[in-house]
């Protein structure tokens, strides 16, 4: 096979064209056999060379007596086959076939407006070998006659070929075309152009993923839940923030999984669906829409449509800040065919409902595997959400509204314990240790005001650190009352200065009234470590702002069989706190 | 039992109903119980989990020359012991301690019973001549100021 580029000897080219294609007398131009391809320019100079001579020749019906078939602008790139069809009968058209073979530039055919379009299609770039790129074209993914590239002249050319983009004088997509690298192990590209006359070009490069090395039916079959739709989501204690999606990796262990999970849905050839549009017809176009007014029920990943003419358009539902069409302010979709929704204009869900736009929609910079870019952290593409308990301060997330977000570092303390019996319940304390002495700092915090008996959440004096386990215990003495001892209390959560308590453990609320200014102090762990066997663990978690010495102790004071106390200490640092304590019988 | 803790104060009192009668006002307490008491107060969610540790226990027995040494307890981290009722003597058994050192006195007359031999002793005050110089060099500056004497 030859390619024949712009440059090419004339007389072989043209010679080698007419022999792959025959001319009828009608202007019919078909393909007879061969598998050369050549730049649009040998169209014209085929054309014009039969047109030339005095006889006919081979299979094709022109000679000097036909009229002109071919004009030619632009050093041969837009190339215009011409209708003679009132006054000879003869009306010069390539069909799709022959299209195939033809690379470079433009043709334009038939009468005015009732023509054919093929346009130029050049994508350049690197991609990694046996990349099958995809075009897709008004929500179809054009056959591929290009397989793992086509026409290549150069080394930075992956793909030339010709686009049909009107038929019949009807514009197909508003000329509009996406390229696509979906690749299983590659890194993902996605790029979309307005072809035109002449020829336009995409880019693409790609490249092995080291993130993406797990088998694909593997990856298929990991159960991973789809997350669609709209969701807020604290991802850094300050709040929720709207997002698409919540994504989650379990019921697998790794973000590396739900990162594989998603490419596998977008992968080329793939059947499964992304907001309800095919992995294949993927194209990342998605728009926030600002909804004044509307109707009914809207559905997830249902059709959208809006528009008429050249403002129409067709999308898939991807988010809505309510399903309830009356009360959406907001709707995010993923653009299948024709424009965005102009202002003031209706979107129609499949389902029904309706919702009018308000000002111009916004385009949102989307990332080609949808989730973002993984590096082992996720750099997460715009709007996309994560289940904040998965995300680790190494990870940056942006919400809808663009505000990037890092989650806190979330640091556990864990402590194993090992005792003599399965049988065995240790109790175990820790608490920040005091500046100076060895032991914990009973008196970090105050009572504040208003904490009566029966009270479901406990106020202190002072704003509660932001490294506070969310949840955790909280003693108070009751000086004022005559305690002898520390009352201790499970809280399930915290704000500002007001601890809740945990409703399993404290149904009645508070046990009595307490008196501010008594001392208050927070234990890390106030509970037994437990497990089945002799190994039994305990452990919290906080979001990690400065390291935090530590000190507390391990006891086990069972009457039959007491062990000896454990004392325990150390720093919660970045990689929060590990501990193996082993209990020795005292008798 | 009905030992009461005051885990502010760091008072262990030991109620005369958790003595073993000897005779009359004559009760015997096994530091054994009393461990195992302290140790059980000590792990209690609701009594002393988060104080600090009471009692230091070392259950060696040295079998030295034939003689099996009684193992210790020792009351720590500043706690006191008293003995509560109507109470005249106790007598601790079962382990060497320290329970008299740290008496809360209530009148108790407590017979710690402890082991005893040959024993390292300083001769003398202990008070060493650098000691004493050190002594009469602060007791100077402090009543005549340091500027005086350089």
């Amino acid at each position: 096979m030859t390619i024949y580029d712009r440059n090419a000897d004339a007389n072989t080219a043209v010679t080698a064209f007419l022999t792959q294609f025959k001319v009828a007398a009608a202007g019919g131009i078909t393909y007879v056999a061969g598998s050369h391809t050549y730049h649009v320019w040998w169209l014209h100079r085929a054309l014009q060379k039969i047109v030339w001579d005095f006889t006919i020749s081979g299979d094709d019906e022109l000679n000097l007596s036909k009229p002109n078939p071919s004009t030619s602008e632009a050093l041969g790139t837009i190339i215009s086959l011409l209708d003679h069809t009132t006054d000879f009968s003869t009306n010069y058209l390539i069909d799709d076939t022959v299209a195939s073979y033809l690379f470079g530039g433009s043709i334009v055919q038939g009468a005015s407006g009732s023509e054919d379009k093929y346009y130029g299609l050049k994508v350049l770039g690197q991609a990694v070998a046996g990349t099958e790129l995809q075009v897709v074209q008004n929500a179809v993914t054009l056959t591929s006659h290009w397989s793992t590239g086509k026409n290549q002249t150069d080394s930075n050319t992956l793909l030339r070929i010709l686009v049909k983009t009107m038929t019949g004088g009807s514009e197909i997509d508003n000329s509009l075309v996406v390229v696509k690298a979906h690749e299983w192990q590659d890194t993902n590209a996605i790029w979309e152009t307005t072809l035109g006359l002449g020829e336009s070009v995409a880019a693409i490069n790609t490249s092995a993923d080291p993130q993406n090395t797990s088998v694909l039916g593997t990856v298929q079959g990991y159960g991973i839940t789809k997350s669609e739709g709209y969701n807020l989501i604290d991802i850094d204690g300050n709040g929720n923030k709207a997002f698409m999606g919540e994504w989650s990796y379990s019921p697998q262990t790794s973000k590396k999984a739900l990162y594989e999970y998603v490419k596998a849905i977008l992968v080329r050839g793939s059947s499964d669906t992304l907001f309800g549009v095919d992995g294949d017809l993927w194209t990342g176009r998605v728009y926030d829409n600002t909804i004044a007014s509307g109707s009914g029920t809207w559905v997830q990943n249902e059709t959208l449509s809006w528009g008429a003419g050249a403002t129409a358009g067709t999308g898939h539902l991807m988010a809505a800040d309510t399903l309830t069409g009356g009360s959406t302010a907001r709707l995010l979709l993923h653009l299948d065919t024709g424009v965005f929704p102009e202002a003031a204009s209706t979107i129609t869900g499949g389902g029904g409902a309706t919702g009018v736009v308000s000002g111009v929609s916004v385009k949102l910079s989307t990332f080609p595997t949808h989730l973002g870019q993984f590096t082992g952290a996720w750099i997460g593409a715009f709007g996309i959400g994560f289940a904040s308990g998965e995300l680790t301060n190494a990870d940056s997330v942006k919400d809808l509204d663009g505000n990037t977000l890092s989650p806190p570092n979330n640091v556990n303390i864990i402590i194993t314990v090992e005792t003599g019996l399965a049988g065995d319940d240790p109790h175990v304390f820790l608490a920040e240790k005091d500046a100076v002495l060895n032991a914990p700092d009973y008196t970090t915090n105050t009572v504040g005001a208003g904490n009566s008996s029966s009270d479901p959440d406990f106020v202190v004096t002072t704003a509660i650190a932001s490294d506070t386990p969310q949840d955790g215990w909280f003693g108070v003495l009751d000086t004022t009352g005559g305690g002898v001892s520390y009352e201790f209390y499970h809280y399930s959560s915290w704000s500002g200065s007001t601890y809740t308590l945990d409703i399993t453990d404290h149904a009645g609320g508070l046990d009595k009234n307490y008196t501010s200014g008594d001392p208050v102090f927070i234990a890390l762990l106030y509970a037994s470590a437990v497990g089945g066997g002799t190994t039994k663990a305990i452990s919290n978690s906080l979001i990690y702002t400065s390291d935090i010495d530590v000190v507390g102790w391990v006891r086990h004071g069972d009457p039959a069989n007491p062990d000896k106390p454990v004392l325990i200490s150390g720093t919660i640092g970045t990689a929060g706190l590990t501990l193996t304590v082993v209990l020795d019988d005292e008798s | 039992m009905s030992y009461s803790v005051n885990w502010i104060t760091k008072v262990v009192s030991v109620p005369t109903s958790d003595l073993t009668l000897v005779s009359g006002n004559h009760y015997r307490l096994d530091l054994n119980v009393f461990r195992i008491e302290l140790r059980r107060l000590e792990s209690d969610f609701t009594e002393g989990l988060w104080a600090v540790q009471t009692l230091e226990h070392s259950n060696t027995r040295f079998d030295f020359a034939g003689v099996d040494y009684a193992p210790f307890d020792k009351i720590i981290n500043g706690y006191t012991v008293e003995f509560s009722g109507s109470v005249e003597r106790v007598d601790l058994i079962g382990s060497n301690n320290n329970i008299v050192d740290v008496l809360n006195y209530t009148g108790v007359s407590v017979v710690p019973s402890n082991s005893a031999g040959l024993q390292v002793v300083t001769s003398g005050s202990g008070v060493t001549a650098q000691d004493k110089t050190d002594i009469a060099n602060l007791s100077r500056d402090t009543i005549l100021g340091t500027e005086s004497f350089p």
